[in-house]
């Protein structure tokens, strides 16, 4: 039988084990033939999206493992945009009406409010997983 | 397709001050609530500590969120409930409090997450 399950990230990428973690269960999701409808970035792992991170090349690229595995599961990788602004990850919207020169939040992340949020949590019929 | 049904219960584990996960998960139950949904608001360990009735925020330089918590009941929030057993632990009394904490035993709070539909820990 088919799960379907909806992420919330809240563990920053350089602090924590939050983004290993999820992203290998999201992995094991798909492997296993069940369905991730998305992926809600809050709090400090809203940083993950930043498109200016540099990180040696034998490390885990956190930013590029969230792009294949929402590409292979066709979902949206989610972002609060009041918990981003607040970190410096801005869309080229907020950037330009705020007069900076240019957005630091990579194109593949969608930015919306804390009430996508709450509607997922408020879905029926798929399991919610956190990662802190 | 949403559930108006759905119950959802934060709980709020973190000190004030030394991050912002209190106020994120405070701004987490205002939008769940603002959307129709049951929130029950619970402050445990030392996140009871956002709840102290005297702190005074020009002593910080900062914003305390306090008011927020107070205008809980405008949206729907009646109720805050801390745990007895953290006030008990901090020599804290509910006169301490905020006026909306109802202080609960760890058979209610177990009962609150039993009867939730999703349950979400800052």
């Amino acid at each position: 039988m088919s799960t379907k399950f909806s992420l919330l990230v809240t563990g920053s990428p350089t602090e924590s084990q939050a983004h290993l973690s999820a992203i290998r269960f999201a992995k094991s999701v798909l492997s296993g033939g069940h369905t991730l409808s998305n992926v809600f970035f809050y709090q400090d792992a809203v940083n993950v999206a930043n498109r200016f991170t540099l990180k040696p090349e034998d490390e885990a690229q956190l930013k590029e493992d969230w792009k294949a595995v929402a590409a292979q599961a066709q979902c949206e990788l989610q972002l609060c945009v009041a918990a981003g602004n607040r970190r410096g990850i801005i869309n080229h919207e907020e950037a330009s009406q705020n007069g900076m020169d240019t957005n630091s939040i990579d194109d593949e992340f969608v930015v919306v409010g804390l009430g996508q949020l709450a509607a997922n949590l408020a879905k029926n019929g798929q399991q919610f997983i956190h990662f802190k | 397709m949403s559930n108006l049904a759905s119950q959802i219960t934060i709980i709020i584990n973190s000190p004030p001050f030394s991050s912002i996960s209190g106020k994120e998960g405070v701004d987490l139950a205002l939008v769940c609530a603002a959307f129709e949904q049951k929130v029950n608001l619970v402050f445990d360990g030392d996140g009871i500590l956002h709840l102290i009735n005297n702190q005074r925020d020009k002593a910080i330089n900062d914003k305390l969120h306090d008011m927020q918590l107070k205008a809980l009941e405008f949206y729907d929030i009646d109720q805050v409930f801390v745990t007895k057993v953290s006030l008990k632990n901090r020599k804290l009394t509910e006169n301490k409090l905020l006026s909306n904490c109802k202080a609960i035993e760890q058979t209610e709070l177990k009962q609150l997450i039993d009867d939730s539909t999703q349950v979400v820990n800052f």
